[in-house]
């Protein structure tokens, strides 16, 4: 007996070394599910001070490049709406096709959008998420898309009172229906985890037509992401081991390494939708 | 000896903090990054309890992995590399003679030099190979351990020689 303690104290290091691993390695696998280890991570509301905190610094650095984003934004926006004045003045002149257009007297908003902040973010990592200032209190759920000024940014995955943490489009347990804009056949983004300003759309077919320099949006199936969303450019394109489809490169139009506003989509119909899904699977048995 | 305790504490927070706030967002190339904490254990006595330096390192590990999402991956690295870290001073010098040092350059010269970079390559390895193994394939992972590796040894050696030159002034 004496022998076998003395034997445990002499190798302690060993077996604390080797408890600590197995413990490690048990928080790796256990915990990779990404939901259940929320409690521990950074919407918890004390990591999400520390990175508000830092935010609110390197938030200054930015200013120029935000204002001139702003700009451009806030010009593009008039075009449209001027766009869209006269498109509604011809309508009005042309009495019966207002009858024939106007079915809804009601307008409905399906989708709104939410303002937030960037307080952390991440680029280096394989799996990479951004930390918001937005959460729960302000209406965020899980679930929720985020775009920024210039495209796609991804999903919102966990929710706190105060914060939420957003997995983007450069993880690869991201994946995503897009389409080239003005085709119609949905290929899957997914990312393989080398440079976070590229990103490759899979499972795109063959026949379909295309040309580099052709803009990437989403499908809006998954009902996340309205329709339309630009995600990126196609920089080049290359062979799939199965024949019929093609893997596009696509240079993101979001600049991840300096993402500092984000918006935060709410889709009003996003309920509706899945409790319509549900009733066709549950009816369907 | 509390003096000592509180300044370890001081660093072992600012390390942190450098980490997640600063180093983190350094991607050098889309390839390289530094992952500094592992200074903490490079720096920790020599004479100091092996065991203490293991839960020492989990801490540290599991503090990062807390801010990164990445839940048990910089602690098990952190751990491995204060488990190998008895063996490979063995490597370079001779323990008993420096006991009671924290070790440096001006007390090991090259030795320090080779005793870090091993143990922040044995970190590397782990902590990439964990985060990564599933997704990449294995010359980009060699790629990004060892350009981590350099970049990681080169922080560390500036801020010794920043130290060096500070006690000489």
């Amino acid at each position: 007996m004496r022998n076998l303690i003395a034997f445990l104290i002499k190798n302690s290091s060993w077996f604390l070394f080797i408890l600590l691993e197995i413990l490690c390695f048990y928080f790796i696998f256990q915990y990779n599910s990404f939901q259940r280890s929320v409690y521990l991570n950074s919407s918890n509301e004390i990591v999400g001070r520390v990175y508000a905190i830092s935010g609110e610094v390197t938030s200054y650095f930015g200013l120029k490049e935000t204002n001139q984003d702003l700009l451009l934004r806030n010009a593009e926006l008039q075009n449209k709406v001027l766009q869209l004045e006269s498109h509604i003045h011809d309508r009005n002149t042309d009495s019966l096709k207002t009858q024939a257009i106007v079915l809804d007297s009601i307008p409905n908003k399906h989708f709104e959008f939410i303002i937030s902040r960037v307080i952390n973010n991440s680029i280096s990592q394989i799996e990479n998420y951004i930390t918001i200032n937005k959460g729960s209190n302000e209406g965020v759920h899980n679930e929720m898309g985020v775009v920024s000024q210039q495209g796609i940014v991804g999903i919102v995955r966990a929710v706190s009172p105060n914060y939420s943490v957003v997995q983007t489009i450069i993880n690869p347990k991201t994946s995503l229906n897009c389409k080239v804009k003005g085709s119609n056949n949905p290929g899957t983004l997914a990312w393989d985890g080398t440079d976070y300003r590229y990103t490759n759309l899979e499972g795109f077919p063959r026949f379909e037509k295309f040309a580099v320099g052709d803009t990437i949006i989403t499908s809006g199936n998954s009902g996340i992401f309205p329709e339309g969303i630009i995600v990126g450019i196609v920089e080049d394109s290359k062979n799939q081991s199965d024949d019929n489809f093609l893997t596009l490169k696509i240079r993101l139009s979001t600049d991840f390494s300096s993402l500092k506003d984000v918006l935060i989509i709410k889709n009003n119909d996003r309920e509706e939708l899945i409790h319509l899904e549900k009733e066709i699977t549950t009816n369907g048995r | 000896m509390a003096g000592n305790w509180l300044k370890q504490s001081i660093s072992f927070i600012i390390l942190v903090l450098l980490q997640v706030l600063v180093l983190n967002h350094i991607s050098f190339l889309g390839y390289a990054t530094p992952f500094l904490y592992i200074y903490f254990i490079i720096k920790m006595p020599i004479g100091t309890n092996r065991n203490l330096v293991l839960i020492t390192a989990f801490l540290l590990g599991f503090s990062i992995d807390i801010f990164c999402n990445t839940l048990g991956q910089n602690a098990a690295a952190a751990v491995l590399a204060a488990f190998m870290r008895r063996p490979v001073q063995g490597l370079f010098f001779a323990r008993e003679d420096f006991e009671h040092f924290i070790p440096s350059i001006p007390n090991l010269g090259l030795a320090f030099i080779k005793y870090t970079i091993v143990i922040v390559f044995i970190h590397h390895l782990a902590l990439i190979s964990i985060s990564s193994f599933s997704y990449l394939n294995f010359p980009t992972i060699m790629l990004r351990i060892i350009s981590s590796t350099l970049l990681t040894s080169i922080l560390i050696y500036a801020i010794e020689g920043f130290a060096v030159k500070r006690k000489r002034a």
